[in-house]
Order: structure tokens, then C-alpha cells, then sequence
């Protein structure tokens, strides 16, 4: 549904009001969920018969049906303008949106003594809210310069309000930053999809002295043999233990409150120069590039010279010791980085030489040269800031860099001819 | 009108869409193959075990009991734990806890279904094929109800958030499991026009339920088992017309050489080993022939690979390789892993004190400085409860190539044509789980006679005894049947664990290669004060179980506090 209506007025070219409300559904899952499928895989296999050469194929449930499962619902309802001003120079667009996406179609973990896989169920609802504002100034100096300036901004605000189990927490899996590490991010009522689930940290205990202190104030301690270069895992609820229940908390949220979008545009005789940029701001990114098991010889990046190795040399990045750590296995905010930045996705410049050659055969001859992601302004440390991997069982989750290779600085040239 | 309600019951046709290319439980098992492969599916749950057997109960018993130490290097705190009854890392056991109920619940879809297939060959077929459900069924939860007491019955594959049952309740199921299996399969052994080797028989559900119903009795200080009506009971006369009938009808009988049940007497090893060289040894198994002995074991084969299943391969045999760091001559004829379970000391010294003469304590344990003159101590310079003592019965075993200086990682790389593979997944022969002495020894320990105990004293060339004692018989399972899984459940349901237990303080191993003693300040109290505090050496419940039902599990006595927790041997 739409409602329209233009208007005109002096100041202002253009002016259209938009409402609309919408419904769309999705049945993206395999099919014949509500039974339950029957698998043979080469995992599943039994050697009967003293023979090491042949296997007796096995067969069994690989989830369990559910026979309610049905369609996701997303209810989005839009209201905004488009106004143009300024002999239509400034274009304006503002949406204000609210969608709803209900019985979202998930795989919520079960207790294992049922056996066997989960089956998708309709989980729960997550909401989106926001608003878009684009704007664009397209003018021109004298007659052969022009130019243009465009940028949208969103702000997104994502939250669940929902979940369809006693306990309101679709819950992470582990071991996703490195093996044995705990659960790092969770869906729950009232919380942004997938935001990261963890201790609070308050530094390094940088000698016996800092340690002795910390337990006399009352809080508690994770490591049963805590040593100078450990994390202070902050004791939330302050009553002398650490415990995931009490003290785990909301650590970040992987998903921006706003993205931006700009490109500009100039022309003059036959040159142009196009920039595309975009950023994303207000998310964080959870980055680990190691495996937590140390040994004596490892790789490691130049970030573990910020691991304490000594009083005073590091309040951010604990001790390195062989074998596991509660320091490193228990997820926190050491972790944890803002993960706001502005990309620079493309830089073109082009001359055309129709304009020095109007005779020529072609109706353009356009030479250019192209710099994509030239560069990015942030202060992540990692390699990309634009992470979208949240861990790869759960499409829900996003946000983790475990290394993944950055998007590539590319350098193009290019001819257009078009005859 | 009738025009209009046809269209419409047509409609609805059309719009039900009917699977033509996966099966699903509408319409599977329906077919003896369909069936077959239900069966193998909840075989499959062994090797399922085997692809993660550090988690596993069999792996867990054999480091907690008296006769081996947890071993492995200063990362392997995992193997240490289990010796100490400590715990390390979070849901420490989550991934046991899980296979074996994706085993339970495939046994419950047989017994839900098998019933319903055709095409059996006869009734008795049907019948051998539910049996062997039903005694798979009762394995898993034997194995879930040894390692953690109190666990959540589910008997129906359509499970339910359960409150853990009693162990009255467990065992009574176990025990009315077997019960049931017993008398659905007939009296008939593998061989042709019957099931193949590998599939359990009516005896040995007759053998486990014998060690079920002394464990249960033992341990929990009953005389008889309740089955799940309220009213049946199981007794001990019961249990000995059982085993009657197992040690004289089942056909199983005793290997005349006891050497010969090891992998170390097989033909491509045992020529170049000086224990075995010359004195005219078989292995029973070699070259997949039957061993007459073995009741219930775990099958392997050439499939094992990173992209099937590493449990295709006899993990166990793997982890409780020599610890590596040194050349396969070193160590010939034992192959490598990672140096679990070392055999302690008091296990040694013990058994020549009692039994001077016993062939069967070097035919089950190395003596490493007589035997392995070349021996690097120290494995990867970070072995951990090293001692001089290895486990010889399941160990990984390597043969000389036809060079006659390099080795095979493995002998099956050899005897089965298997060269291609990492040593990770060439350990190939049977797993033992219950064998025909085992059985022998529980009908004197029932009928508190000598006959079942002279047999096989008997093979072990030694003289028989006179009268029965509760003290000879314990020895004698400790002897014949070391490292095969039976004496940590031994020592608890005779009540003696805790004073076994603390033999092993302060036996002398090596800490990465140094001399050292078995003590170590992590220890949460030591072996007695855990196995206490774990009322009987219970181990936890993984906590993500716990939260994930929202408070209906509860966690065992003893863990989930500090104290319980192994940060690591020094």
C-alpha cells in the first residue's frame, strides 16, 4: 500500500509522502522438515563379518521431525518523503521503517540426550528499526564543470523479542574463536541478534600485590591459581566468585547503528573522477588470528608483543603459557574491538578523448583508472573490518574475524569504446 | 454440489507432496535391508566412541583405576583428570555424554520399528535383530550409568526434557534390557546362514548381564534387581542359570595359550620380537581369522580416514600408544601414540608378590628397561606420570619392513595392505569388550565355587586352588583381565577402591624424562578424598546438558566447585 502526494512549491521542487506496510514470507529450509530424514552418510557405517575391506551400511534419523513447523513471517511497515529542493539540486529521501520478522525459522540446540540432530523450529521474532536519509546535490559550475555529491545514512536498531523456549536464550556454540574456548555470542530476548556474550575484563594483574588487593576488595577470581600477567575478570555481581551464570555479560554487539554510504562525482571537459566510499559505525568485532594451545614453537602476528611479560609491560593482553588458559578459553572482552570504518571502495578517473578527437569513429573512448578499496579509515586492528563470519553454524551470528582474507587492494586500468 | 466437494478433496491431494528422493521415517525401515541397516547404524555408535575415546568410559576407567596413571604430556590434562578424578575444561565430557545417546536413540528407533519391517528371513531372524537392539541399549546406558550414576532415561525415540532417574531405575532397565535380549535371540552362533561375526549373540547378552547384575548388586549393596514392571525381580540364582548356560552351551571357549590374544603374536611381528620369537605362537587374529574367545567386540576396517571417520580405527590402541619423540626400532615391537594410561607400578609389584610365577604378568605388561633397552624416556620431552611399565595387551603394534631395519607405524599396514595411512588410523584389530574368561571368573564369583577360577588358572599354567575366597577371585580378575576395562567397575562394586586407589601415591615415573614420584599438589585431596567426594568415582555431568535443560539435570556430588578443578601437574 502506498499513499502519494506531491506538492509544489517555490522553494521546494518536489515533495512525495510515502506510507506503505508490507508482508513477505520465507520457507528457506530443506525440505520435509516435518518428518524427520533419514541419513546413510559414510559416517554411519558397521564392519560386520571379520572382513576390514566391507562395511554394512547404516541408517538412522538424523533429526528429529517437527511436525508444527511452519512459514516466517516479516511485517515491515515504511514511512517517508521524497522531496527535491533548489531547481531539484538537493534531493532529499527519509524512510522510517519497522520490520518484524516473526516465527523465524531457526535450529535452536537441544539437549543431547534426545540423540540426534534439532529440527528447525519457528524460534522466535526479531524486530529492526530504523530510518534511512539520502541525500544528493548534483550541480554544475560555468558549463563544463559538474559535480555531485551523494550520501545515504542508516540507522539500524536490531533486537529480538522473543524466543520460543523456556529459557529466552538460543545459545552460541563453542569453541568458535579457537578450539575449547567457551560460547561467544547468543540470541536472547530483549539483546541484538548474535551480540557477544562474555566476561568483562579490568586489566592484568600485574604483580602478587595488584592480585592479593583484588581478592581483599571481594571480588572473585576465575583462575584457581591466578599469577601475575593473568586477566581480572570483573566479579560483576561482586560476591567473591566468578561464575558464567552471574557474571557473563553483554560484551558487544556485531551489528552497526549506522552504515553510510557516499560517492562523489565530478566532471570537467573530459575528465571524471568517481569516489565510492562506505562505512559502517557503532559495531564490534570479536578477533582472534591464534589457536590458544601454546607450545614452544608458534606463529604468532606482531600482537603478541602486547602480552604482559612482566610488571608493566601490558594491561591488555595476559601471559603466554604452555598448554590452555582460563585466561584465553574463557571468552571476554580482551577480545573484543570497535570495528567502525569508512572504505574507500573505489576511485575512478577517466578522460574521454571523443573530446579531443570529436571526429573520431567512436562515440566514446574512454580511458580510466580504477583504485578499489584503496583505502580504510578505522582504528580495528585486525586486517578487514568488513566481517560478516559469525562462527558458520549459526547464519545468525556474525562479527568474527578469525583471519579471514581481507578484501584486496585491486589497481585497474580499462578502456570504454562504444562504437 | 457432489462436483464441487470432489474438486475440493482433489486440491488437497495435489498440494501434499510425497518424498521421492530421501527416505524419512514415513516410509523407513520397511525392507530387510532397511532393517539390516538400522542395526548397523546403532553398531556404528561404537566407532562413533571410538573417533573421540578420551571422553569415553572405557577410556576413563582405565586411567582412574589402580592399575594405570593418566600419563600423556603437559597439554594432555585431560588424561591426568581422569586419573585423579579431577576436572578440566568446561563440559568436559559433553562429547561421550552425546554419542552415546545418538546410540540410545538409534537402539530405540530399532525397537520402535524393526517390528514393523518384512521380508525376514524367519521369525528368528526378526528376533536376533531386536536382541541385538536391546542389548546395544542396554550397553550404552551401562557404560552412561557406570560413568555419571544419574542420568535421564529415555527409552522412546521421541525424547523428553526427563529429571534423571534413580539407579534402581537404570539398572533395572539395563538389567530387564538384557533380560529381554537373552530371551528374544535364539541359541545360534555366527557363522553361515546366520549373522555374521560381530553381531552379539544370546551368550552375550547372557555374559553382560552378569556383569551388569554384579555391578548394580555390588555397588549399591542390593541382593536382586527390580525390572521397570515394579514387581519382577531379577536374583542371583537368575543371573547363575545364565551364565550356567553361557559357559556350557555358548560354545566360546578359552584360547589355549594366553599370548596368543594379543596383537603382539601376529605373524608379521612375531619373529622379530624377543618374547615371542621361537616358541611357535599364533595369534588368534591374524588375517581376520575368529577368535574363539571374544564375545563382544569392536570392529575396525580400512575405511578409517579424516574424511569418514577416524572411529573406523581403534583409537583406544592410538592413545595409549609409547608416548613418540623416538624412531619405531626404539620402541619395537609396540607402536606410538600419545603415552595414555601408563601401567603403575603398585600393579607390578602387587602381582609378583601374589603370584610369582603367573606367565600372564609379562605377557600383559613391559617391563620397558628389560625389554626396550633403547628407550628414550620423555616422549616429545613433555611426557607426564611416565613409568617403566607399558600395557602390552592393547597396545599399537609395529612390524619390521622387508628392509628388516625400518618399521611399520603398524603390523596392519602390512597384514591388511593398509600402507597409505597415518599411523592415527592403522591401529585395525578388535577391540575386546567381553571375553570367555570374563565369563568364568563371574560364575565362580556367583556361585562362590572353584570351577569357573581353575579354568582359567588352568590356561595360565598355574595350580588350582582349593577352596573359593572373595580374595582370590578379585586377584585373579585383576590378573587375567588387566587393562580390559573391568577393573575400575571392579574395584568399586567390591567397596574396595579407596585403599586401592592410594597404592598408587608416590609410586616412583619420570616428569619429562627426570625421576619423580606420583604426587602432585593439584590433586584435589588426592585419589581417595575424590573418589569420596565423588560418592564412588561418579564423574560430572557436562554443564551445557545442565543448562540447556533449564535446571531439570543437576549436577553429580563432588564437582562443580574449585577444589575439583586439575590446572595441571606442577
Amino acid at each position: 500500500m502506498k499513499v502519494l502526494w506531491n506538492q509544489h512549491e517555490n522553494w521546494m521542487d518536489f515533495l512525495k509522502l510515502r506510507a506503505s506496510w508490507g508482508q513477505n514470507g520465507n520457507c528457506n529450509i530443506s525440505n520435509f522438515q516435518y518428518l524427520a530424514t533419514v541419513s546413510f552418510d559414510n559416517t554411519a557405517a558397521y564392519s560386520f563379518g571379520n572382513n576390514k575391506d566391507s562395511q554394512t551400511t547404516g541408517g538412522y534419523a538424523n533429526i528429529l521431525p517437527n511436525p508444527n513447523v511452519k512459514w516466517e513471517t516479516s511485517e515491515q511497515l515504511d514511512l517517508g518523503l521524497d522531496a527535491r529542493f533548489l531547481n531539484s539540486r538537493l534531493n532529499v529521501a527519509f524512510d522510517w521503517y519497522n520490520k518484524k520478522t516473526k516465527n523465524w525459522l531457526v535450529k535452536a540446540p537441544q539437549l543431547a540426550s534426545y540423540g540426534t540432530g534439532a529440527p528447525y523450529i519457528n524460534g522466535g521474532d526479531v524486530v529492526n528499526k530504523g530510518f534511512e536519509l539520502a541525500l544528493g546535490w548534483n550541480d554544475h559550475i560555468g558549463k563544463d564543470f559538474t559535480y555531485g555529491v551523494n550520501t545515504n545514512l542508516a540507522y539500524n536498531k536490531n533486537k529480538v523479542t522473543r524466543i520460543a523456549n523456556s529459557e529466552g536464550i538460543i545459545h552460541g556454540v563453542e569453541n568458535v574463536l579457537s578450539q575449547g574456548t567457551t560460547e561467544m555470542y547468543r540470541a536472547q530476548v530483549g539483546k541484538p541478534i548474535g551480540y557477544f556474550y562474555g566476561y568483562k575484563t579490568a586489566g592484568i594483574f600485574q604483580n602478587q600485590a595488584d592480585i592479593d588487593a583484588w581478592r581483599k576488595a571481594g571480588n572473585g577470581i576465575l583462575q584457581s591459581n591466578p599469577q601475575p600477567g593473568d586477566v581480572k575478570f570483573v566479579d560483576l555481581n561482586h560476591d567473591g566468585k566468578i561464575t558464567s551464570d552471574e557474571d557473563k555479560t553483554d560484551i558487544g554487539n556485531p551489528h552497526p547503528d549506522f552504515t553510510l554510504g557516499l560517492g562523489l562525482s565530478f566532471a570537467y571537459k573530459g575528465f571524471d573522477l568517481n569516489i565510492a566510499a562506505h562505512g559502517a559505525f557503532g559495531q564490534q568485532i570479536a578477533k582472534s588470528y591464534r589457536k590458544f594451545v601454546d607450545g614452544r614453537h608458534e606463529n604468532y602476528t606482531t600482537d603478541v608483543y602486547e602480552r604482559w611479560h612482566g610488571e608493566g609491560t601490558s594491561n591488555k593482553m595476559p601471559r603466554l603459557t604452555a598448554g590452555s588458559n582460563a585466561n584465553y578459553q574463557n571468552i571476554s572482552d580482551i577480545y573484543i574491538e570497535n570495528g567502525d570504518y569508512l572504505k574507500v571502495q573505489n576511485i575512478t578517473f577517466g578522460y574521454d578523448f571523443k573530446k579531443l578527437f570529436p571526429k573520431m569513429c567512436f562515440s566514446q573512448a574512454r580511458l580510466f583508472v580504477t583504485a578499489e578499496n584503496l583505502f580504510t579509515i578505522t582504528s580495528y586492528s585486525g586486517m578487514d573490518p568488513e566481517i560478516g563470519y559469525g562462527g558458520g553454524t549459526h547464519t545468525w551470528a556474525s562479527g568474527i574475524d578469525i583471519g579471514f582474507y581481507p578484501s584486496p587492494r585491486t589497481y585497474l586500468v580499462g578502456v570504454n569504446l562504444k562504437f | 454440489m457432489a462436483a464441487t466437494a470432489v474438486l475440493f478433496t482433489g486440491c488437497e491431494n495435489f498440494l501434499d507432496t510425497q518424498n521421492l528422493t530421501e527416505k524419512d521415517t514415513s516410509n523407513y525401515p520397511q525392507t530387510l535391508t532397511d532393517a539390516e541397516q538400522v542395526v548397523a547404524g546403532v553398531y556404528n555408535n561404537l566407532n562413533t566412541v571410538c573417533a573421540n575415546p578420551q571422553y569415553s568410559f572405557l577410556y576413563a576407567a582405565e586411567l582412574a583405576s589402580d592399575d594405570r596413571l593418566g600419563g600423556g604430556g603437559e597439554n594432555d590434562k585431560l588424561m591426568q583428570a581422569e586419573d585423579l578424578m579431577m576436572n578440566y575444561s568446561s563440559s568436559m565430557l559433553e562429547q561421550f555424554w552425546s554419542d552415546r545417546y545418538a546410540g540410545i536413540f538409534r537402539a530405540n528407533t530399532a525397537i520402535e520399528t524393526l517390528g514393523n519391517c518384512s521380508g525376514y528371513e524367519s521369525d528368528d531372524q526378526k528376533k536376533q535383530m531386536i536382541g541385538e537392539a536391546y542389548f546395544l541399549r542396554a550397553f550404552y546406558y551401562y557404560e552412561l550409568a557406570s560413568f555419571f550414576e544419574n542420568v535421564p532415561l529415555i527409552t522412546s525415540s521421541s525424547p523428553e526434557n526427563k529429571t534423571q532417574a534413580t539407579p534402581d531405575q537404570t539398572w533395572g532397565q539395563i538389567i530387564s534390557d538384557l533380560k529381554t535380549a537373552i530371551e528374544l535371540m535364539p541359541a545360534k552362533k555366527f557363522g553361515s546362514n546366520w549373522v555374521e561375526a560381530g553381531h552379539v549373540d544370546k551368550w552375550t547378552a547372557e555374559a553382560m548381564l552378569g556383569r551388569a547384575f554384579l555391578f548394580y548388586t555390588g555397588f549399591y549393596q542390593k541382593s536382586d534387581a527390580t525390572l521397570p514392571d515394579g514387581t519382577t525381580k531379577v536374583t542371583n540364582d537368575n543371573v547363575i542359570s545364565y551364565i550356567d548356560d553361557c559357559v556350557n552351551n555358548s560354545g566360546y571357549s578359552l584360547v589355549p595359550d594366553f599370548r596368543n590374544l594379543w596383537a603382539y603374536t601376529n605373524r608379521c611381528t612375531k619373529e622379530n620380537y624377543s618374547y615371542t620369537k621361537g616358541k611357535g605362537l599364533k595369534w588368534v587374529e591374524d588375517d581376520n581369522a575368529v577368535n574363539p574367545e571374544s564375545m563382544f567386540a569392536i570392529k575396525f576396517s580400512k575405511f578409517a580416514s579424516w574424511s569418514t571417520t577416524i572411529g573406523y580405527s581403534n583409537g583406544y590402541a592410538l592413545h595409549m600408544g609409547i608416548r613418540g619423540g623416538q624412531t619405531l626400532s626404539k620402541t619395537f615391537p609396540f607402536g606410538q601414540g600419545w603415552g595414555a594410561g601408563p601401567v603403575a607400578p603398585n600393579l607390578w609389584k602387587d602381582w609378583a608378590a601374589a603370584e610369582p610365577n603367573d606367565m600372564r604378568r609379562e605377557a600383559s605388561i613391559c617391563y620397558i628397561p628389560n625389554e626396550l633397552p633403547n628407550y628414550t624416556k620423555g616422549g616429545w620431552t613433555d611426557f607426564v606420570q611416565e613409568t617403566d611399565y607399558f600395557a602390552k595387551k592393547t597396545a599399537p603394534i609395529s612390524s619390521y619392513k622387508s628392509d628388516g631395519t625400518t618399521c611399520w607405524e603398524t603390523f596392519e599396514q602390512d597384514m591388511y595392505d593398509y600402507s597409505t595411512v597415518n599411523f592415527q588410523l592403522s591401529n585395525i584389530h578388535d577391540l575386546v569388550l567381553i571375553r570367555f574368561a570374563d565369563v568364568l571368573l563371574m560364575q565362580s564369583e556367583l556361585k562362590k565355587d572353584v570351577s569357573g577360577i581353575n579354568k582359567v588358572r588352568a590356561r595360565a599354567g598355574l595350580p588350582a586352588i582349593a577352596g573359593y575366597s572373595d580374595n582370590a577371585l578379585r586377584n585373579e580378575r585383576r590378573w587375567e583381565l588387566c587393562f580390559e576395562g573391568t577393573r575400575w567397575n571392579d574395584i568399586r562394586r567390591w567397596h574396595i577402591a579407596e585403599t586401592a586407589l592410594v597404592e598408587q601415591d608416590n609410586q616412583p615415573t619420570y616428569y619429562k624424562g627426570v625421576a619423580d614420584k606420583n604426587a602432585t599438589t593439584h590433586n584435589g585431596g588426592g585419589y581417595a578424598a575424590r573418589y569420596k567426594a565423588t560418592n564412588g568415582g561418579f564423574f560430572p555431568i557436562p554443564e551445557k546438558e545442565i543448562s540447556l535443560s533449564n535446571g531439570v539435570l543437576k549436577q553429580n556430588s563432588g564437582w562443580g566447585t574449585s577444589d575439583a578443578e586439575y590446572s595441571g601437574w606442577k
